[in-house]
């Protein structure tokens, strides 16, 4: 296990040492110079960054919304009905899983254009939605799967409305669900590079974006300390969540 | 083939959990010994440390007195049968019935003439190609059983098999288990939480608590001689009344009580009585009689459930359904508990 | 979802009713089909046509397979499709057997300590974007695997480190896929290691199954159904990744979707309707070995037999 553990950590130990040096050339293995020189570049109030993280949160967020938003009722007809044509439903669902971000991005391209879409906030938030939502409805219809309809209507007998029925029984038991679907929605938004390249027109500026352009140029100390800001939020959303993604075993059971 | 088996003060501890503490008894060949115990006291971690999948903390297994403790579950020939079945899923009902004869590399011939034979002795010959999902609960349960006797067991496990049936397939299960029982001769040990299954299907009965064996005998034992006021109430025995025991009587609020004289514990006891062995109409020159008031008379199906108050205790007794006498709420009875009955325990 | 009390009052065979209309089925999948479906399908569709030399845009109005002719006779796309199949492919098989390998592993731990679990998931939210940089700073020829090796002496320059990124073996980006995807079907694969499968394989032990036995036809099976589309996605993601392959492969041949990148953003409108072409045959390609590999899991399943 321990072994397993240092395996996964190891990758990112040379981004988190180069993020505090300078000159951090071949050989040296421990930095000739410490410095926070690229913490105090990346972290100006006056450059990008701030700027690309709001792009990233506002995006991922608003997509997470929206997708937990068509999520919960397909997830609930995929969990629990059995019907005819619905294998052929679940194909549609999850095709969008499959098919590279490319093609998606070349397909839209024009249209996009066109709807004046292109270059805008919500055309990114869209086609985020791709990918996004059917992660979504694939682990809420694992949740409804075990989900019993039967507590609605024992809640309905004792007296409670549509709206009540929702808040206190529905919600309360897809919760851990909703939140494990909400998080790989919004991983899915936050890792997106592609795809905001090819609509966002380099005007939708989100971490990723930026982050590809400063790796090619060359400062590695910057490179670092930028992958750093982008990795740390999903990290700290895995810490809140975690306990949920274990147990939900990420939701996917075979289908 | 009929195995004798005995546990010798089997321990299991996980950590400071101890599910199984000092557990010995003997299995005799070609019976059915039930394990009974409530859940969580410890069966099926025992039945685990028999078949060899769970190494014991401590103590010993015998297959005709020789220890198999260091032998893997594959050789011991003691399969399992779980209540939830366990078929597995991507097999049709006669390879799942062939899997521990495919394991044992037996040629396919022979093979299939041995699954015919046991889907045959459960009633399944004709469900052979079919997949675990399109059985009833019932079906399944009769596979697993196929599946466990083809491997020809030295000891049959069987943990709750009854459980997750209906009234109607747990009698006809009992029935296939009794008939398979008698018909090959099998040692079989039981685990079931529920006392009918218990009495109805075996010879000998073992009750577990707290990982502890508490008492062992056949079935009547435990109705009519229980070793402690737990076992009573696990039985359902309803009375227990207090009182000081001085050689064969007991004091008791209800005047002197005597007692079976081979009953244990003296000095602070609990009196015991089966309901139904409370006399209602006492006549004359009956021991241990006293006057009770009925205070709840219901009606059960075959018998009616009596309440009455005496000596300010509550006793249970039963009558006949066509009682002619028909005793009601607020009559005074005179009761009688005949002492052949009556059962002292050591106050707890 | 207001709808719930007219359902609970219906009668019980319901849950195989047969008519989608009834209970409101279509009006709730509608967002979900809304927001992918057109979108999606518009993509492939509009993709599809354009291919064929619909192209209004750029003048081109005539339906034919030009496009699909000329990237057929480019060697750069053969070569391209035999990269990212050989990535994705590798990608796939090292993740699921080391995933479920893992998972067979750490089964015991993985339920007791769950700080440990939380370790393990690590990878799992990091964006390939940084997946890739770090594989470029651990596995590179300066990378911090290099100077290691230079520290005890066994290299003296960075030329003398094997080529593990910008390869044309696409060690580096086969690895990068590996290191995120291997602890996901692992996690997958734990979820089904539970109680329930610890009571087959003792169920199976006790019938005479050795632990090699009991691994080949009992844990496996249990686990597949899980598994196998989990293994999907990844060949599927790592065949259609372009930041990987952007940031840890050779310029020549590229991989697939950065061929296809390179070709829509050509500068040369003409070359449009290739670049749709190659998108279709991209999606083509990765349902085709979507559905096969399904089909032939589940036939390897179902003859499991004698």
């Amino acid at each position: 296990m321990a072994l397993i553990v240092a395996t996964i950590l190891l990758p990112l130990v040379p981004l988190v040492i180069q993020s505090f040096t300078r000159g951090y050339v071949f050989p040296q293995l421990v930095p000739a110079e410490w410095s926070t020189r690229a913490w105090s570049i990346v972290l100006a109030t006056d450059g990008g960054t701030w700027k690309a993280l709001g792009w990233s949160v506002a995006v991922a967020a608003t997509v997470t919304a929206l997708a937990l938003l068509v999520a919960v009722p397909a997830g609930r007809v995929l969990g629990l009905r059995t019907f005819r044509g619905r294998r052929v439903l679940e194909f549609l669902v999850l095709t969008p899983l499959l098919v590279p971000a490319v093609a998606v991005g070349i397909g839209l391209d024009i249209t996009f254009i066109r709807l004046g879409l292109s270059g805008t906030f919500w055309g990114v938030v869209l086609v985020h939605l791709i990918p996004a939502a059917p992660y979504a409805v694939l682990i809420l219809a694992g949740v409804f799967a075990n989900y019993n309809e039967d507590l609605e209507v024992q809640a309905r007998t004792l007296g409670a409305g549509p709206l009540n029925v929702l808040r206190h029984v529905t919600m309360p038991a897809i919760m851990p669900g909703l939140i494990v679907a909400g998080f790989f929605a919004f991983i899915v938004s936050w890792s997106q590079y592609v795809l905001t390249l090819q609509i966002g027109g380099g005007k939708v500026l989100t971490l990723p974006v930026l982050l590809v352009s400063t790796a090619s140029g060359g400062d590695v100390a910057i490179t670092g300390a930028l992958t750093i800001v982008y990795a740390l939020p999903v990290l700290a959303l895995l810490v809140v969540t975690s306990h949920h993604v274990v147990r939900a075993g990420l939701g996917v059971t075979g289908t | 083939m009929t195995t004798r088996v005995d546990l010798v003060g089997l321990t299991k501890h996980f950590g400071s959990v101890h599910p199984v503490e000092d557990f010995s008894l003997a299995i005799q060949p070609g019976r059915v010994t039930a394990l009974l115990g409530p859940s969580g006291s410890g069966k099926t971690t025992l039945l685990k440390m028999i078949a060899g999948v769970l190494r014991p903390t401590s103590g010993d297994i015998l297959f005709d007195g020789e220890s198999v403790v260091d032998l893997p579950a594959p050789e011991r020939d003691a399969p399992m049968v779980f209540h939830n079945a366990l078929l597995f899923p991507q097999l049709t009902v006669e390879d799942n019935v062939g899997f521990g004869l495919r394991m044992r590399k037996t040629p396919p011939a022979e093979r299939s003439g041995r699954v015919a034979e046991m889907l045959e002795l459960v009633g399944l010959h004709d469900l052979r190609t079919r997949r675990p999902e399109q059985l009833s609960g019932g079906q399944q349960q009769r596979v697993a059983l196929a599946r466990a006797l083809v491997v020809s067991p030295r000891l049959l496990l069987l943990d709750e098999p009854l459980a997750n049936l209906d009234p109607d397939l747990r009698n006809e299960m009992r029935e296939l288990l009794l008939s398979v029982q008698r018909s090959l001769g099998l040692t079989m040990l039981l685990v079931t939480h529920d006392q009918e299954d218990a009495i109805v299907v075996a010879d000998h009965v073992a009750l577990i608590r707290d990982g502890s064996l508490v008492q062992e005998g056949v079935a009547r034992d435990f109705f009519e001689r229980p070793a402690s006021a737990w076992v009573a109430m696990f039985f359902g025995a309803g009375n227990l009344i207090p009182g000081e025991r001085t050689n064969n009587e007991v004091v008791t609020p209800l005047g002197r009580l005597r007692v079976i004289a081979e009953s244990p514990a003296s000095g602070p006891v609990l009196v015991t009585i089966r309901p139904e062995a409370v006399v209602l109409d006492a006549v004359e020159g009956q021991a241990n009689t006293f006057e009770g008031t009925v205070i709840a008379a219901e009606f059960r199906g075959n018998h009616i459930r009596m309440q009455l108050t005496a000596g300010g205790l509550n006793l249970e007794a039963t009558a006949p359904v066509d009682d002619a006498k028909g005793h009601a709420v607020g009559d005074t009875v005179r009761v009688a508990l005949p002492p052949d009955k009556l059962w002292s325990l050591p106050a707890e | 979802m207001s709808s719930s009390g007219n359902r609970g009052l219906r009668a019980e065979p319901e849950r195989s009713a047969p008519l989608l209309i009834r209970d409101y089925t279509w009006l709730k999948l509608m967002p979900a089909l809304v927001v992918i479906v057109p979108l999606f399908a518009a993509a492939f569709v509009l993709a599809v046509i354009q291919s064929l030399g619909y192209f209004p845009l750029i003048g081109l109005r005539s339906f034919n397979v030009d496009a699909y002719r000329s990237l057929f006779g480019n060697d750069e796309f053969w070569l391209s499709l035999l990269l990212s199949t050989r990535i994705a492919f590798m990608a796939a098989l090292l993740s699921t057997v080391l995933g479920i390998a893992m998972a067979l592993g750490i089964r015991g731990i993985w339920h007791a300590s769950r700080r440990s679990a939380f370790l393990f998931q690590f990878s799992l939210p990091i964006p390939h974007v940084i997946g890739a940089l770090a594989m470029v700073h651990l596995l590179g020829q300066s990378g911090l695997i290099a100077r290691l090796g230079h520290s005890i002496g066994v290299i003296d320059a960075p030329s003398e480190f094997p080529a593990l990124v910008y390869d044309p073996f696409a060690l580096g980006i086969v690895a990068e896929f590996v290191w995120k995807d291997a602890p996901f079907v692992a996690i997958v694969a734990l979820g089904v290691l539970g109680t329930v499968a610890e009571n087959y394989e003792s169920v199976a032990a006790s019938l005479g199954a050795s632990s090699w036995q009991r691994l080949r036809h009992v844990t496996l099976p249990l686990l597949v159904p899980a598994v196998a589309p989990i293994s999907v996605i990844v060949f599927a993601f790592a065949f259609g990744s372009f930041e990987v392959p952007l940031l840890l492969g050779e310029s020549f041949p590229s991989a697939l979707p950065v061929l296809a990148y390179r070709l829509h953003t050509n500068v040369d409108l003409a070359l449009r309707p290739e670049a749709m072409a190659l998108a279709v045959v991209m999606s083509l390609v990765v349902m085709a070995a979507a559905v096969t590999y399904l089909t032939l899991v589940r036939r390897v399943l179902r003859g499991e037999q004698t």
